[in-house]
């Protein structure tokens, strides 16, 4: 099982991917499916992610 | 009597022999005697409907009528059905009586062949000395192979974690969140540089290579050297051991 994250900082823009070793439990990290590095920079919300205009 | 009827007198032996019947025959104290024990006869057998009969109190009839509760009660029809069928669990009588044959004929016979009760024993005792040898053995084998096992993983790669962060201009300090580990057994790096293409198309390029402050189980902290003026992203590792 993978346990791939993205890290958000205050304003939810993800900050950074991590592939951890195991489960995290913090609410600056979000676990996602794939290892995106498109993710960079775009802000999470509501289960979605966008660009940041 | 009417007038013309002939009238018959008995002579005497013919009277004597009437009396002696006559004597011969119960007496008046006998027939009530009789009597007397006939009632007693009737209280004793009771009326059909009499209840409350036991082994020591009660009518015939009564005694009667509590056996018949209690056979009605107890004879169920489930339980004369048995009689008529064949129960699974049950074993067949030629078998019943052909294991009782079987245990009879072993439990009161010396057998030559089987071992004396000293002897079973002493083999018995000597079973669980083997056992108790072999257990020893079996724990010793346990304890050396925990040994090889513990030398061997010591050292190994337990897990990897790894990772890009991008780090906002104008900061000092950042950090990564990771699971958890022994932060004594990991190494941690910074791979790549941190680059900012926006300097590499104007002034040559601009990188930075942040170092690392602490490590605790869940988090990395890392500084610059110099607050960046721009954001820049790097790459992160850390390797925990056994």
């Amino acid at each position: 099982m993978d346990y791939i994250y993205t890290q958000l900082d205050e304003n939810s823009i993800c900050v950074g991917l991590s592939q951890l070793a195991g489960e995290v439990t913090n609410s600056i990290m979000v676990r996602i499916t794939e290892y995106d590095i498109g993710l960079l920079g775009k802000k999470y919300e509501n289960d979605e992610w966008s660009e940041v205009v | 009597m009417a007038i013309g009827d002939k009238v018959y007198i008995a002579d005497k032996p013919t009277l004597d022999a009437t009396k002696a019947e006559v004597e011969t025959k119960a007496s008046q104290t006998s027939v009530n005697t009789a009597n007397t024990n006939i009632n007693t006869i009737n209280t004793n057998i009771g009326a059909t409907n009499n209840t409350g009969g036991s082994s020591t109190t009660g009518t015939v009839m009564a005694k009667l009528n509590a056996i018949l509760t209690w056979f009605t009660g107890t004879w169920t029809s489930a339980r004369a059905g048995y009689l008529d069928t064949t129960v699974s669990s049950r074993a067949t009588q030629a078998y019943a009586e052909s294991a009782y044959t079987n245990i009879m004929s072993r439990a009161d016979v010396a057998t030559s062949t089987r071992e004396s009760e000293a002897n079973a024993l002493a083999r018995y005792n000597s079973q669980i000395g083997y056992l108790a040898a072999i257990q020893a053995y079996v724990d010793t084998l346990e304890t050396t192979i925990a040994a090889i096992n513990a030398n061997t993983v010591r050292g190994a790669v337990k897990s990897v974690q790894r990772g890009v962060i991008t780090v906002p201009r104008n900061t000092d300090k950042f950090t990564i969140t990771i699971s958890a580990v022994e932060p004594n057994k990991c190494h941690v790096s910074f791979t790549g540089n941190g680059s900012s293409s926006q300097y590499v198309s104007t002034d040559g390029g601009y990188s930075e290579q942040p170092r690392v402050v602490s490590l605790s189980s869940t988090t990395i902290t890392a500084a610059n050297f110099s607050s960046p003026s721009v954001a820049y992203t790097i790459g992160w590792e850390v390797i925990e051991f056994y």
